[in-house]
């Protein structure tokens, strides 16, 4: 049997220098690099500096913060860039910009299916910019998205034969 | 044209639905903490890149420098909810876009450094949602936003981060809210992850039973799944209230005919009325108007004098400074134009010289009668 004395401590005012010098170091370390927010300016204020404030402080949103306000801390929305889709127009999206070809390809290999998959989605997105480009009257954009499209498409039939 | 002067879906109980989008700049330092001149940058950047995205957006817009205008257009835009309280305290830095009808309206320098906002009359999300996403996704193409793997996109306080996405909607709830049960109810939405708050925003309270519903999470819940809960949440009150109304009517129909017709009656004779005492009285009207007491008035007009008789608005389009009493008057005299006729069925050969649109009472009845007979 070990002895253990640390319970010893417990409800002791003294704290040795070392953990002094730690509580300090966790200060400044909790002290943005990039606006110089603190936590403690945080606790204070409810909100951050800048961006670079979510990596300074992500242990702690995710520990004490977001579970409070946000019941979850895990981020499930739409990518950077890329349109939300809803289960209502789900449906009549694939019928419109997914060509039959694609579907069939999908279909028929079952070894590939995954990266398939990838190469429709990405394809879908392309097809998405395109038809934004098109209604934006941004041309050549429009010319180089379609180019990409197509690309893709020759692509995705080759994997489908293989 | 105004997006509010149109009746929208369940506009019996549902007033408007309102999208908003918050966005950072990656590079540049939250609102609060950005100095002024950092600021201008900042948002030049962004109306920049609107003018480079859309060339329409230039003809089609209206930009306005808070600084630049007048207080009480200032005021007004806050009246109409087209910018907040906050953005209107920070008004030596703050910008906003309007569309035309204003129903786009992009803030700058609020909490976040950019706001899209996106409203519509009556039910619409997943409509407003799009108009809000369609200028996100142009600016996520031109500008390097603040967007995390882990926490989406990155705003200025944790309420907002992921999918910076506030839907709400605004009902007229006037039998819902005097019932018994009510309290609970919300309550119980409350607790389901929505938050209901009075029109203008977190500090007022209801009135003139007016309720705004919106979601509370933007972490754990995608934009798609957060629209449709609110949707349920909103049906649902809809029901409820439709199902209020028709107890009210068939319980207590006198009382509840003497308080409307006496709301009539003030509208069409007053020579002065306050806002406050014009809020409540609306409140009566459009119950009035959707159980089909009103047939030569709808919502929207309604809907249109609410947006247009207060304080600030009233200044801006009189021009020169008007006393209390002289602003009663004006509001008196707005609703006195609005009564007239509202009594009379509209005679279909007559809708050109009457000026009202027949269609839309039409329509307006064929949504609240069957409704009201579930």
């Amino acid at each position: 049997m070990s002895l253990d004395f640390n319970h010893l401590n417990e409800g002791f005012e003294y704290e040795s220098p070392q953990s002094l010098l730690y509580k300090f170091y966790r200060q400044e370390a909790a002290r943005c690099p990039a606006c110089g927010t603190t936590y403690r300016y945080f606790l204070q204020n409810g909100k951050f500096g800048c961006a670079k404030c979510y990596d300074t402080f992500a242990s702690q949103l995710k520990k004490e913060v977001l579970p409070r306000m946000q019941r979850s801390h895990r981020y499930v929305g739409r990518k950077y860039g890329v349109p939300c889709r809803f289960p209502m127009d789900k449906a009549e999206d694939e019928s419109v910009s997914v060509p039959r070809e694609v579907h069939e390809a999908v279909s028929e290999s079952n070894s590939s299916e995954a990266v398939l998959k990838e190469v429709r989605e990405d394809l879908q997105s392309l097809q998405k910019q395109l038809k934004e480009a098109v209604i934006r009257e941004d041309y050549e954009q429009a010319a180089r998205l379609r180019d990409e499209i197509r690309k893709y498409q020759a692509d995705l039939q080759e994997g489908g034969k293989s | 044209m105004s997006w509010y002067l149109e009746e929208g879906p369940h506009a019996d109980v549902v007033i408007s639905t309102r999208i908003r989008l918050a966005r950072n700049i990656r590079h540049y330092a939250f609102p609060n903490l950005l100095d002024p001149e950092m600021a201008k940058e900042c948002y030049d950047e962004v109306t920049e890149a609107l003018h480079t995205a859309n060339a329409k957006m230039k003809d089609e817009c209206v930009e306005y420098d808070l600084a630049d205008i007048s207080t009480p257009q200032l005021q007004s835009l806050v009246e109409r909810r087209l910018i907040s309280e906050d953005l209107a305290q920070k008004r030596q830095v703050g910008r906003v876009i309007l569309s035309c009808d204003e129903s786009i309206a992009i803030l700058l320098g609020e909490e976040d450094h950019i706001r899209i906002q996106a409203m519509q009359a009556g039910l619409r999300l997943a409509e407003a949602y799009r108009e809000a996403e369609a200028i996100a996704l142009l600016l996520e193409e031109r500008l390097p936003l603040a967007y995390h793997e882990d926490f989406g996109f990155l705003t200025s306080c944790p309420t907002n981060v992921g999918t910076g996405l506030r839907a709400s909607v605004m009902l007229h709830l006037p039998a819902l809210g005097r019932s018994r049960g009510f309290d609970r109810l919300l309550s119980d939405l409350r607790q389901s992850g929505f938050a209901v708050r009075g029109p203008y925003g977190e500090r007022s309270n209801p009135d003139g039973y007016l309720y705004q519903v919106s979601n509370q999470l933007t972490l754990g819940s995608s934009e798609a799944e957060s629209i449709e809960a609110l949707e349920t949440a909103v049906l649902f009150l809809v029901k409820q209230e439709r199902k209020a109304r028709l107890k009210l009517f068939e319980q207590q129909r006198l009382s509840l005919e003497n308080r409307i017709f006496r709301a009539y009656g003030i509208l069409s004779q007053a020579r002065l009325l306050t806002s406050s005492e014009l809020s409540g009285l609306i409140s009566d009207m459009r119950l009035g108007v959707a159980l089909g007491y009103f047939p030569g008035l709808v919502q929207a007009k309604l809907n249109r004098l609410a947006n247009e008789s207060g304080v600030g608005e009233i200044l801006a389009q009189a021009g020169v400074m008007k006393t209390a009493e002289e602003r009663d008057e004006i509001r008196a005299k707005m609703a006195r134009e609005l009564m007239i006729g509202a009594l009379l069925k509209p005679d279909p050969h007559a809708s050109f010289s009457a000026g009202l649109n027949t269609s839309d009472i039409v329509s307006e009845q064929d949504d609240t009668q069957p409704d009201a007979a579930e």
